[in-house]
């Protein structure tokens, strides 16, 4: 009994000879100190994610697209270097997604003359965009405020697929037949062009004009070039700890 | 197409509307106007500015002059509120517009505006008769904790003491069960909306109703703030859930109001943070709320704001105009730890002036339109201070404000101890009504031996720490609770973990150990707070601390100072 009542203390004696637990600890000289990292501080970075259509006068009535089926998706990250309270540098990196739905006419070029059900180019691009950012509100404590993006945008197709939709006869059983063409030697790989952006903090509105030609001038694929703007919303996702300090 | 484009002309409009700002214009003088203080100013207003001893007017009691403010209506889009103390007039328009109102011979300066939008929160609603026991004892908890039956023994109850409520909203004031008396008894002495520019404030958020209810509620036997019978002016200068706000110019206004009415009491339970401000400017200077509510107290009234709640946030200290100089301003204290919530913002101000003040309770119940709810926030701990200043007022009645602000400090639990999270702690009416022996009863020793020096706390009053007991709601069917300190050594107790549900509230001081030590220029650079576990409880050694320094241990109302 004693040896198993000593072995009991025994156990007992490590759990009551801890320490003090410290409850709040606060370094004060630390919470004072002033990040260069933040909306309105030297550095800051986020990821962003937009939406927009494609639309815009073609080069001819035979690169017509359908407008509201015509999209752009964006995904990527973005720095931003302040150089004072009115002016700032910075760069996007990310990934596109432009799909043109073509317009299936009497005219349509692209694709050849021949009409579909519904006909799409899409391509994947990697895209780096260089802006100088000009704010409206120089006093606006640790926070992006209001501001005008101009900027440069160059980027690389690294997909391309032009998809065509057909459906068969009800004699041939009526099945809808969904093609894919990979490998487009009529695309040019490289693409730029300009954008301006207005944002209000983590909301931005952009408009972008591709100045390159999407299609070579091949005699082979004389295609009309597809319409060149691309307008729709970004929203900056904050980093949580950046956001106000 | 036509259709796409005037949706993105639909979507760009709000940035169109960007040409448009508003802007302060500041005068270089007064000069030329008229002013009667007796005809301008409310008869408290008079008595207030007598017993400080200050000049009935100043110059910065004077209106702006009319002409100048004319002048530069004709060169900008419109004109909005005019500001006495800083002789200075809000206006729309846009740069190129101030650009030549900067021109004029009488404009000091031109600064521009910006907002913020606040989103207040709210918890679950209840009724009196459904409240459990945990909540029960909250209710009581919040005002037991400064020792309200003290105040009301004495029968202290901010009777004929005016306090005006800034703040977003009175919606529901008028059919709130816990202002009945308030309401029905005329204790309501002026309202004004300064967002609409009437006076009608009973609408907008019940954020404003709540507040009031934490100085002024009450049914049946249960207090929700100390002073039931206290005077209110009630402006509002914030929309809540709405779009763009002007709430510095608004609270400024409401503030020169509040001062032209008799206020003696200011509550203002808001604050600015990285939508204007840079952390390093929260130093009472840069905000010009800030500054208002400094000058304020210059001119008798005693302001008690809410600290702020962005303790755990990225901001964390303070919030304008909480970092005013010779104002009260309010931390938050989790009523099931009895120490610093962990949202309550911290100290001190930027320039090391003590932040928070004091502390009250941050989690409260409150009364509104619809009967009653649990809230969090310093929103709440502040004008539970505010009814607190209320009864001293009604006490000594010849004090003038800043000796009641440094008198509720005095009365603090942790007094003369102080830290950056909880201030001097809670107020106690004890202090006020009690006659108090200033003698405190040791209750530990400072043994030094060999360079180390071993704080013991003396046998007699040492008392084990209360395992402080946590509650999950994780998606669990009812509640398990659990021992907080075996899973943490470092760490403040997260608040979303504890609730009402943790039927006991704190009602004094915790049996901890708070120290902190201060550098040669007299800020505190670290603080701590420990649990209790045995005799001796701390140790350090001389030579971690550099010459000049101050260490100071507080236990149990007893406070010692080592001074290297």
């Amino acid at each position: 009994m004693k040896i198993r009542a000593i072995l009991f203390l025994a156990v007992l004696i490590p759990v009551y000879s801890f320490g003090q637990n410290i409850i709040i600890k606060q370094d004060v000289l630390a919470d004072q100190e002033e990040s260069n990292y933040g909306p309105n501080k030297k550095y800051y970075k986020s990821t962003f994610t937009g939406l927009g259509l494609l639309f815009g006068k073609p080069d001819a009535t035979g690169s017509a697209i359908n407008g509201y089926k015509s999209f752009y998706y964006e995904s990527g990250s973005r720095k931003k270097r302040q150089m004072g309270s009115f002016f700032a540098i910075g760069r996007d990196l990310s990934l596109n997604f432009r799909s043109f739905s073509i317009k299936q006419n009497d005219s349509k070029t692209f694709g050849g003359i021949a009409q579909h059900k519904a006909e799409r180019l899409f391509n994947i691009n990697g895209n780096l965009l260089i802006y100088t950012r000009y704010n409206f509100k120089p006093k606006r404590g640790n926070q992006l405020g209001k501001y005008l993006d101009l900027a440069g945008y160059v980027e690389y197709a690294m997909i391309t697929r032009h998809v065509v939709t057909d459906k068969l006869d009800e004699a041939l059983g009526g099945n809808t037949i969904k093609s894919y063409y990979r490998g487009l030697p009529y695309l040019n790989k490289w693409n730029y062009g300009v954008t301006a952006r207005l944002g209000f903090r983590h909301m931005l509105l952009f408009c972008q004009y591709r100045f390159s030609d999407m299609f070579n001038r091949s005699p082979q694929f004389p295609y009309q070039e597809l319409p060149r703007f691309c307008a729709g919303i970004c929203f900056d996702v904050p980093d949580e700890f950046s956001r106000d300090r | 197409m036509t259709r796409l484009l005037s949706s993105l002309l639909l979507l760009l409009l709000p940035f169109i509307s960007v040409a448009q700002e508003k802007f302060w214009v500041f005068f270089t003088d007064k000069n030329g106007v008229d002013f009667d203080p007796y005809t301008f100013f409310d008869q408290k207003a008079i008595e207030r500015r007598l017993l400080h001893g200050i000049d009935l007017c100043d110059e910065s009691d004077f209106p702006v002059n009319t002409d100048y403010v004319a002048a530069v209506g004709e060169l900008c889009d419109s004109l909005s509120y005019s500001s006495r103390w800083f002789n200075a007039v809000a206006v729309y328009g846009n740069e190129g517009q101030m650009e030549l109102i900067r021109q004029l011979p009488f404009v000091q300066s031109v600064e521009a505006m910006d907002w913020y939008i606040s989103n207040v929160t709210e918890r679950r609603r209840i009724d009196l008769s459904d409240f459990n026991t945990g909540q029960v004892a909250l209710v009581k908890g919040q005002v037991s904790r400064m020792q309200a039956d003290k105040f009301t023994a004495a029968k202290i109850d901010g009777k004929g003491i005016r306090i005006c409520v800034i703040d977003a909203g009175f919606a529901g004031f008028t059919t709130c069960e816990a202002l009945r008396h308030t309401y029905n008894r005329d204790y309501v002495k002026d309202t004004y909306d300064f967002t609409r520019r009437d006076k009608s404030v009973y609408h907008g958020h019940s954020h404003g109703t709540m507040v009031v209810s934490c100085i002024a509620g009450k049914v049946d036997s249960i207090q929700l703030g100390l002073a039931p019978y206290a005077e209110f002016l009630l402006a509002r200068t914030e929309k809540a859930f709405s779009d763009k706000l002007r709430e510095e110019e608004n609270w400024l206004a409401a503030v020169e109001w509040a001062d032209k009415n008799g206020a003696q009491i200011i509550n203002s339970s808001l604050g600015y943070t990285s939508s204007r401000y840079f952390r390093s400017q929260m130093n009472g200077k840069a905000g010009l709320i800030s500054r208002a509510a400094t000058i304020a107290a210059h001119k008798g009234i005693l302001v008690v704001s809410s600290a702020g709640n962005e303790g755990d946030g990225a901001w964390k200290i303070v919030a304008s105009p909480g970092d005013a100089d010779s104002i009260l301003t309010v931390g938050g204290i989790n009523p099931w730890t009895g120490l610093h919530a962990t949202w309550s913002s911290y100290g001190p101000s930027t320039d090391h002036r003590l932040k928070p003040n004091v502390s009250a309770f941050g989690h409260a119940i409150v009364g509104h339109g619809q009967g009653y709810a649990e809230q969090v926030g310093t929103s709440f701990a502040s004008p539970l201070v505010a009814g607190f200043a209320a009864c001293v007022f009604q006490m000594h009645p010849d004090w003038k404000n800043m000796k009641v602000l440094s008198e509720i400090e005095s009365s603090s639990d942790l007094f003369p101890y102080y830290d950056y999270a909880h201030g001097y702690g809670v107020p106690q009416a004890g202090y006020f009504t009690d006659s108090v022996s200033t003698d405190t009863i040791p209750t530990f020793t400072i043994v030094e031996k060999e360079g180390k020096f071993s704080v013991q706390i003396d046998s007699s009053h040492y008392s084990l720490a209360e395992p402080i007991q946590g509650t999950y709601h994780r998606g669990m069917p009812g509640e398990s609770k659990y021992e907080m300190e075996s899973d943490w050594k470092q760490h403040h107790i997260p608040d979303q973990e504890l609730s009402s549900s943790s039927s006991y509230v704190y009602t004094q001081v915790p049996d901890y150990v708070f120290y902190h030590i201060e550098n040669r220029d007299g800020y505190v650079k670290q603080y701590f707070v420990i649990s209790v576990h045995q005799t001796e409880v701390l140790e350090f050694l001389r030579s971690d601390f550099t010459k000049g320094e101050k260490l100071r241990i507080w236990y149990k109302g007893f406070m010692k100072t080592i001074e290297f």
